[in-house]
C-alpha cells in the first residue's frame, strides 16, 4: 500500500462529493444566478426578500423550528433512553412504536391529526364524552395543533441518532462510575450525557434543519397566520413563477441556517470533540459557564455541583427506591410517548376500513372496499413497483457512498478540511426541496436524464447522502479509532478490519441510515414531482395527487399495508434467527433490505 | 457498479420506448376529475377517431409548463388550466395559440365569448359559493343568504371558513367587497384597500383559510365549520357522501377550466381535434354528470337531469345570480412589472401574518 492514510480518506469521500457537486452544488449555482438575474445582474430580488414582512416570516420560521427541536430533544432523549434501557419483547414494541409512524407517509399522518384534533375529532369527542370539558378545545388550526403534528413527524429523527450513540456506550462505564462513588445523576451528567452528546447534536441538526424547510404540516394543522418561509418559496416557484425571488429567499434561508449551524457547532464542539481540541469560542463560553457555576454552587464544575446538590436533596431516600421511581417515571413516559407516536397510524388503520368516500372516524360502515380497490388497481400496482425499485436502488447506492464518505469525514474531522466537507455535505438539508428540485430539473434536462428512473435515483441518492452522513459520522465518532489500529497491527487487512471489527459496532448506525435513506426516497414528493416527467409515477406522487384532489380512504388503506411491513419483517426474523435481537432498530424492514 | 449499469440500461430502454410511441398526451387531472375525463372524453375519443391517447392523471402546473417549454422537454399536448395560469403562461409566450378555424363552427359558436380565449378553450364552469352546514340551518329557520349575512356574526353565529388568498389570483376579495355593499357588477377594478378593511372586520371570526379543495371538504365533513366559502362541486359532493350542505347561489363567483396547448407540443392537430370532441353537448353532459361541474356548452343541459342541473352554476336559474371572475383585471401588469394578482398576494401575506 503506497497510499497514505489521508489520501485514502480523501478517496473515500470523493465519489459522494463528486455526485453532490454535479447534482446539488452546480444546480444551486444556477439558482444563485437566477436570483441576481444573470447576465444583467440586479439585486432587486434581495431588496424584496428583506422587506419587514418577509423578515417577520423568517423569524417566525426559525422560532418554530427551534421550539420543535427543543421539544424533540427533551422527548427524544428520554425515549431513546427508554429504548436503550429495555430488553427483549418490550424493546421490540418500543422500537416498533418509533418505526411505525415513520412508515406512514407524513401527508397521511398529518391528515390523521386533522381527524384526531378537530372540534368533533377523536380527542375532543373523548373529553366531551367523559364530561371533562364543556366546549371543545381549539386544537386544530392553532399553534398547539401545529406543534403536535410537527413534533410527531420529527421525533423519530431525533431518537435514532441519540439511540445509536447510547448503544455504543459500554455499560461497564456506568457501573465503574457508580463503583467509584458517583451518584445516579452525577454519573449521568458527567459520564453518560457527554458520551451521547454527538448523537444529540446530530439529532438536533437533523430536526432543526428539516423543520426549517418544512411547511406542508404547518399549513394543514396550524393557524393561517403562521406562514413558513418554505411556503413562501414554494408559492413563488409553483404558482407565481417568480423563480428569481424564490431563489433569493432560498439563499437567504440557507445563509441564516449556516450561521446558526456554525454557532451551534462552536457551542457544542467542546463536549463532542473526542480529542479535546475545543475551538476558542466554545472554550471561552465553557470557561465563563464554569466560572459562573463555581460561584453559584461553590466550587467544581456546574455538572458536579448540580449533581451534588441533587444528591444532598435526595439523601433522605434509599438509593434503591430512587432507582425504582426513576425507572418507573422513565417507563411511564415511554408508554405515553409511544401512544403519541402510534396514535395517528392507528387512526389511519381504522379509517382505511371505511365504507364511505371520506375519512370518517370512527367509520359508520365497515368494509374492505378500499383494500380491494387498491389491490385490483393496475396503476397503484405499477406505482408500487416503481417506488420500490427507486427506493431500493437509491438506498444501496446511498449507503455505499454515504458510509464511505462518513468514514472519511469522521477521521478527517480533526482537520479543517473534514469539518468543511461535513458542513457542505449537509447543505441539501437546508435548501428547501423546491429550490433544489428547480436546479435539478435544469441540469437533468441538459444531460437527458429528465423523466428517467436513473435521473430520479441519482437525485434521491444525492439528497439522502446527508442523512446517512449525519448518522454515520456520529457512529464513527463514537467509535474508538484505536480499535482499527489494534486490528491492523494484529495483521488484519483494511477490508477484514471493516468486516470483522467495524461493521458489528456500526450495525445499529447502519440500520438507522439505511432506514432513513429508504424512507427518504420512498416518501419524497417535491423533488420527484419536478424531475419524474409524466412516465415515472411513484406511490407518493399518486398519493399527493389523491390527497390534493379528494381525501379518500385509498391512501389510508395503502398506509395500513405499509404499517404491516415491520410486523411481517419481525415474524420473518423470528423464524430465521432464534438468537438475541441485538438492537431494536434491527427489527425493521430496512434491515431485511440490507 | 453492476446495478448502476443495469439500471441505466433499463432507464434508457424505457425512455426510448416512451418517445417512439407517438400518441396524443392529455393531462386530465387527478382523482375523480381524471377518472371522469377518461370515461367521458378519452375513451370515446379513441374509439371514434382511432387516435391513441396517453393519459396523465395529474394536474399540470404553471411552473412545470414553463420549465418544460423552456428546456424543450415538452411531454404533453393538452391540459386543463385555470384562467389565471393560462393567462400567465400566454403572456410569457409559452402556449400555442388556439386555431379557431380548425373547429366545427356549429359547436364552437355555442360557447359564450368568455370561453373562447386566444390561448385556450373553456370546457367547464365552476364557482365559489357560500355553503351552509344544513344540520345547523334547518328548513324554516333564518339562514344566511348573501356575503353581507356571512359578515353579520351577531345575527348568524357559528364557526366560519374562507379561502386562503396567498395566490393573489383567488381569494375572498370579491366576497369582502360584496359584504361591504359593492354591487356585483361594480366589483372590478377591485378596491383592494376597501377589501382588506372589510376582511379586518371578519378576521377574528375566521377559523381557517383553506388552501385546497380536499381541505375544504375535510373541514365541513368533520363538523369544523358551520358556514363558509367553498367550491360548489365540493359542497355537492359532501351532500352526496352523507354530510348535507346548503348552497347559497346568490353572489356565486364563477370561473372555469380551459384546455391549453403548450408551446412545443408534438401533436397540435390532434390536440385541436380532442378539444373539439370534448365540447360536443353529449360528451359535456357525460363529464359534468360525473364530476358535478357545469358545462361550457349550454346545449349540454338537454342531456342533464333537472336535479343535476340545480346543482350547477350555469343552469339558467342559478346563472342569473352569479358573476364571472375578471381574469383580465387580475393579470393586468402595472408599471412596477407586477400584476394585480401578485400585488394582492403580497398584501395578503402582510395582512395574514399581522
Amino acid at each position: 500500500m503506497t497510499l497514505s492514510r489521508t489520501s485514502m480518506l480523501r478517496l473515500a469521500v470523493a465519489p459522494a462529493a463528486l455526485l453532490m457537486i454535479g447534482f446539488f452544488f452546480y444546480p444551486l449555482l444556477r439558482i444563485a444566478g437566477l436570483s441576481v438575474h444573470l447576465p444583467e445582474f440586479s439585486l432587486r430580488e434581495y431588496t424584496a426578500a428583506f422587506n419587514p414582512i418577509n423578515v417577520g416570516i423568517a423569524v417566525k420560521t426559525f422560532t418554530i423550528a427551534g421550539t420543535v427541536t427543543l421539544a424533540c430533544l427533551v422527548l427524544g432523549y428520554a425515549l431513546a433512553a427508554c429504548l436503550a434501557q429495555t430488553r427483549g419483547r418490550v424493546k421490540q414494541v418500543v422500537a416498533l412504536c418509533i418505526i411505525v409512524p415513520f412508515l406512514t407517509s407524513f401527508l397521511v399522518r398529518t391528515y390523521a391529526w386533522v381527524v384526531l384534533l378537530g372540534d368533533q375529532g377523536a380527542l375532543n369527542g373523548a373529553l366531551l364524552g367523559m364530561g371533562l370539558i364543556k366546549e371543545p378545545f381549539e386544537l386544530l388550526y392553532s399553534r398547539t395543533g401545529m406543534y403536535i403534528g410537527m413534533i410527531h413527524v420529527m421525533l423519530p429523527l431525533m431518537v435514532l441518532p441519540i439511540y445509536s450513540a447510547m448503544q455504543a456506550i459500554d455499560p461497564m462505564l456506568w457501573r465503574a462510575a457508580r463503583g467509584l462513588g458517583g451518584g445516579g445523576l452525577r454519573t449521568f451528567l458527567t459520564v453518560y450525557l457527554p458520551l451521547t452528546m454527538h448523537g444529540v447534536r446530530s439529532g438536533c441538526i437533523l430536526v432543526f434543519v428539516l423543520s426549517l424547510g418544512f411547511y406542508i404540516t404547518p399549513a394543514m394543522l396550524g393557524a393561517s397566520r403562521d406562514v413558513m418561509l418554505g411556503n413562501l418559496i414554494a408559492t413563488n416557484v409553483e404558482t407565481t413563477l417568480n423563480f428569481g425571488f424564490a431563489a433569493a429567499l432560498a439563499l437567504v434561508l440557507l445563509g441564516a441556517t449556516l450561521v446558526i449551524y456554525a454557532f451551534l457547532r462552536l457551542v457544542g464542539a467542546g463536549a463532542a470533540a473526542p480529542d479535546g481540541r475545543r475551538p476558542a469560542f466554545s472554550r471561552w463560553l465553557g470557561d465563563r459557564g464554569e466560572a459562573i457555576g463555581a460561584r453559584l454552587f461553590g466550587g467544581g464544575t456546574p455538572a458536579v455541583a448540580w449533581s451534588g446538590a441533587g444528591w444532598r436533596a435526595g439523601s433522605g431516600r434509599s438509593e434503591g427506591r430512587w432507582k425504582g421511581a426513576g425507572r418507573l417515571a422513565l417507563f411511564s413516559f415511554g408508554f405515553l410517548a409511544c401512544a403519541y407516536l402510534v396514535a395517528p397510524s392507528v387512526v389511519v388503520a381504522i379509517v382505511s376500513f371505511n365504507d364511505g368516500d371520506n375519512l370518517a372516524f370512527p367509520p359508520t360502515h365497515w368494509s374492505l372496499r378500499w383494500f380491494r380497490f387498491l389491490l385490483a388497481d393496475a396503476q397503484w400496482a405499477a406505482a408500487a413497483v416503481t417506488s420500490v425499485k427507486i427506493a431500493f436502488a437509491s438506498t444501496v447506492l446511498t449507503l455505499v457512498l454515504g458510509t464511505a464518505a462518513a468514514y472519511g469525514v469522521a477521521r478527517l474531522n480533526h482537520r479543517r478540511e473534514g469539518r468543511v466537507i461535513y458542513a457542505l455535505a449537509l447543505a441539501p438539508m437546508v435548501v428547501p426541496s423546491v429550490v433544489t428540485a428547480l436546479g435539478a430539473f435544469a441540469v437533468l434536462s441538459d444531460i437527458g436524464l429528465y423523466g428517467t428512473l436513473t435521473g430520479v435515483i441519482t437525485m434521491h441518492v444525492c439528497l439522502s447522502i446527508p442523512l446517512v452522513l449525519v448518522v454515520m459520522v456520529a457512529s464513527f465518532s463514537g467509535f474508538d479509532p484505536r480499535l482499527e489500529m489494534a486490528a491492523q497491527s494484529l495483521g488484519a487487512s483494511r477490508i477484514l478490519t471493516f468486516r470483522r471489527v467495524m461493521l458489528p459496532i456500526l450495525a445499529p448506525g447502519l440500520m438507522s441510515a439505511a432506514m432513513l435513506a429508504f424512507l427518504h426516497s420512498f416518501d419524497d414528493v417535491v423533488m420527484t414531482s419536478f424531475i419524474a416527467g409524466t412516465k415515472v409515477v411513484t406511490i407518493p406522487l399518486k398519493m399527493w395527487e389523491n390527497i390534493r384532489n379528494q381525501v379518500d380512504p385509498a391512501v389510508a388503506a395503502l398506509s395500513t399495508l405499509l404499517i404491516l411491513l415491520p410486523f411481517i419483517a419481525l415474524v420473518v426474523r423470528r423464524g430465521t434467527q432464534a438468537g438475541d435481537v441485538r438492537a431494536g432498530a434491527a427489527s425493521t424492514p430496512a434491515s431485511v433490505a440490507h | 457498479m453492476n446495478i448502476v449499469v443495469r439500471w441505466s440500461v433499463i432507464a434508457i430502454a424505457i425512455s426510448t420506448l416512451a418517445v417512439s410511441a407517438q400518441a396524443l398526451t392529455v393531462v386530465v387531472g387527478g382523482g375523480l376529475q381524471g377518472d371522469s375525463a377518461i370515461k367521458a372524453f378519452v375513451e370515446p375519443f379513441e374509439k371514434e377517431t382511432g387516435i391513441k391517447v396517453n393519459v396523465v392523471r395529474d394536474q399540470a402546473t404553471t411552473a412545470s409548463v414553463k420549465l418544460k417549454a423552456q428546456s424543450g422537454n415538452m411531454d404533453f399536448d393538452v391540459a386543463g388550466f385555470s384562467p389565471a395560469g393560462g393567462t400567465m403562461l400566454s403572456r410569457s409566450a409559452l402556449l400555442e395559440p388556439i386555431d379557431y378555424a380548425r373547429f366545427n363552427k356549429a359547436v364552437i359558436d355555442k360557447l359564450s365569448p368568455e370561453s373562447r380565449k386566444p390561448w385556450g378553450v373553456q370546457f367547464i364552469y365552476y364557482s365559489w359559493v357560500l355553503g351552509l352546514d344544513a344540520s345547523r340551518y334547518p328548513a324554516g329557520k333564518p339562514a344566511p343568504a348573501s356575503w353581507t349575512d356571512f359578515w353579520n356574526v351577531e345575527k348568524f353565529p357559528g364557526t366560519r371558513v374562507l379561502q386562503n388568498g396567498e395566490l393573489g389570483s383567488q381569494g375572498p376579495f370579491e366576497e369582502a367587497l360584496l359584504a361591504d355593499g359593492v354591487p356585483m357588477d361594480k366589483l372590478y377594478p377591485l378596491d383592494a384597500d376597501r377589501a382588506f378593511r372589510s376582511l379586518d372586520k371578519i378576521k377574528p371570526h375566521i377559523r381557517k383559510y383553506w388552501k385546497v379543495g380536499s381541505e375544504q371538504m375535510q373541514i365541513f365533513s368533520s363538523g369544523g365549520a358551520a358556514l363558509g366559502m367553498g367550491f360548489d362541486g365540493r359542497f355537492t359532493a359532501l351532500s352526496q357522501s352523507g354530510k348535507p350542505m346548503k348552497i347559497v347561489w346568490n353572489q356565486a363567483k364563477m370561473t372555469g377550466l380551459y384546455w391549453i396547448i403548450p408551446k412545443g407540443a408534438k401533436n397540435v392537430g390532434e390536440a385541436h381535434k380532442f378539444i373539439e370532441f370534448t365540447l360536443n353537448p353529449e360528451r359535456q353532459a357525460a363529464y359534468v354528470t360525473l364530476t358535478g361541474y357545469s358545462p361550457a356548452n349550454p346545449d349540454a343541459f338537454n342531456f342533464i337531469s333537472k336535479e343535476m342541473a340545480d346543482t350547477m352554476v350555469t343552469s339558467p336559474q342559478n346563472r342569473k345570480h352569479a358573476y364571472m371572475v375578471n381574469d383580465a383585471w387580475y393579470s393586468e401588469v402595472g408599471p412596477d412589472g407586477k400584476s394585480n394578482g401578485e400585488r394582492l398576494a403580497q398584501r395578503w401575506n402582510e395582512w395574514i401574518t399581522k
